[in-house]
């Protein structure tokens, strides 16, 4: 339980001479729910990025899984839904979550089982031999989150997962949480519903100006201020906030 | 895997529908060609349908490999694929492997169903037809690497396209008055820089190529044709790793 999945140590990301994330620190740990909370350019989808080996760091360290994160076999073990998850219109869910999992290196008996388990999770088996162009949103949503779990992943990473969603999409997401919650597997996700991170989440990170401004259990961050998570959050936020004057 | 996906959308895009369109021209022209029995008249026509197939084609498999790459960023499909076991070298191979392919396809529909025209003309020859179709496969293939390589530069499609055809006319056209240049300068000193760009340049003889499809010309000695592909094989290498080592320095927006 104790074992760290993320362990990200003194990263700091840069764009050209803008500074997206300064000397950022977390550790999550295995089978832990972790919501990353933040403003917009908070630097939470680039520290994703970073997470994820698409983005150059300008120092620090991550590593997931024991393993360097910009190494293919960290992403061999994880699974990713971003934000509005899009695919290649031309081909069918079968097809697209063929491709994907052979690149996970699964054989064409498992590949075949998985994928006809998955659509039948996700409620896409009458949908399997139907082109994804001609899929509705929740329909791409409910595929994501298929590709997502794909290759069983030890570590989930949302970013943003209910953006956008209607109350029944984003309830198939918390139920996905708390799935992968329940069978011992570490989620790490974005947000910005404080409601939904205090629902499923053991511990809490606040990013605001890239930097992690708290940091614990939500009861506990709550209890220590002795205001609801949503205040702390404005608070934080409004702190790093420029100012706006009526003219 | 990427190849794969790539082949289909040729497949199932505009692409496919295009090449069955030409090839079908190509073969009502020339069977109503055959039908007026005049042999002259059928070779000129032969080899305009082919200068149709490589253009159409070439226009084809450029449009095709330009686009993946910023069609990838555009609709962020990019990201979610590399956010699986695949290293980026291994998606810009899988590009050029899924345009190869495409290409061969592509010629394989022109290709059968012209000699099919040319069969009921009565024009042609077997092996030196075959020798035609692997040099242009190879010709395709080296300017959809390099339009692919292209595209790591984030260059728009359209720019890509129209520098990927002004490069490759300048080949072609600069091809021909090098080897004669190394052939009249043999053994001054401006020989050797002149091979050296002869053989720098990923050159193709188009027009001992359309000799060789059309039966106007003899075949070609299998050595030269060996050595064609191994050129274009190591010439398209040479663009990706250029490519691959540019791309691994980009980084990658996954919104």
């Amino acid at each position: 339980m104790n074992e760290t999945v993320i362990d990200i140590k003194d990263l700091r990301i840069e764009y050209g001479q803008q500074t997206a994330v300064k000397n950022l620190s977390l550790s999550v740990r295995r089978g832990e729910v972790y919501g990353f909370v933040g403003p917009n350019g908070a630097g939470k989808s680039s520290t994703i990025r970073a997470l994820l080996g698409f983005n150059q760091i300008a120092g620090g360290q991550i590593s997931i899984l024991g393993v360097d994160a910009r190494d293919e076999s960290a992403r061999a073990r994880l699974g990713y839904l971003p934000e509005t998850p899009t695919y290649y219109d031309f081909l069918t869910p079968v097809e697209l979550l063929d491709c994907y999992a052979r690149l996970f290196g699964m054989g064409a008996d498992e590949r075949r089982k998985r994928i006809a388990d998955l659509l039948d999770q996700v409620g896409l088996v009458d949908h399997a031999k139907k082109r994804i162009g001609k899929f509705s949103k929740g329909m791409q949503q409910r595929l994501g989150l298929a590709q997502a779990m794909l290759n069983d992943p030890e570590l989930l990473i949302l970013d943003e997962p209910a953006s956008g969603l209607d109350p029944l999409g984003r309830d198939e997401i918390r139920q996905l949480i708390e799935s992968m919650k329940a069978r011992g597997r570490t989620v790490f996700f974005s947000s910005h519903e404080l409601s939904e991170i205090e629902t499923v989440c053991d511990r809490v990170g606040m990013l605001v100006g890239g930097e992690l401004k708290a940091e614990g259990e939500p009861g506990m961050l709550s209890g220590k201020h002795g205001v609801s998570l949503e205040r702390i959050f404005i608070s934080l936020a409004g702190e790093n906030k420029p100012e706006v004057t009526a003219a | 895997m990427v190849a794969g996906i790539v082949f289909r959308e040729a497949l199932r895009k505009q692409e496919g529908v295009a090449v069955i369109f030409i090839a079908a021209v190509v073969l009502c022209v020339l069977l109503a060609t055959s039908a007026g029995g005049r042999p002259e008249m059928t070779r000129v026509v032969a080899e305009l349908c082919l200068a149709l197939i490589w253009a159409v084609t070439t226009a084809l498999s450029l449009f095709l490999a330009a686009r993946q790459l910023p069609d990838g960023q555009r609709k962020r499909t990019l990201p979610l694929l590399l956010a699986k076991p695949i290293c980026r070298s291994e998606y810009l191979w899988g590009l050029a492997i899924g345009c190869a392919l495409a290409n061969a396809a592509a010629l394989g529909v022109c290709y059968s169903t012209f000699g099919l025209g040319l069969l009921t003309c009565g024009v042609g020859s077997g092996l030196g037809f075959a020798q035609g179709l692997i040099l242009h496969w190879c010709a395709l293939t080296l300017f959809s690497c390099l339009a692919v390589s292209l595209s790591v530069w984030r260059l728009p499609g359209a720019l890509n396209v129209g520098l990927c055809l002004l490069v490759g006319l300048l080949m072609l056209l600069a091809a021909r008055p090098l080897h004669q240049g190394v052939g009249a300068f043999s053994g001054s000193l401006l020989e050797t820089p002149l091979a050296g760009i002869y053989y720098l340049l990923p050159h193709f003889e188009l027009l001992d190529a359309r000799d060789l499809v059309t039966g106007n010309g003899a075949m070609m000695p299998l050595g030269i044709v060996v050595a064609s592909i191994a050129y274009a094989l190591s010439a398209s290498a040479s663009l990706l790793k250029l490519a691959e080592w540019r791309f691994n320095l980009q980084p990658l927006s996954s919104d």
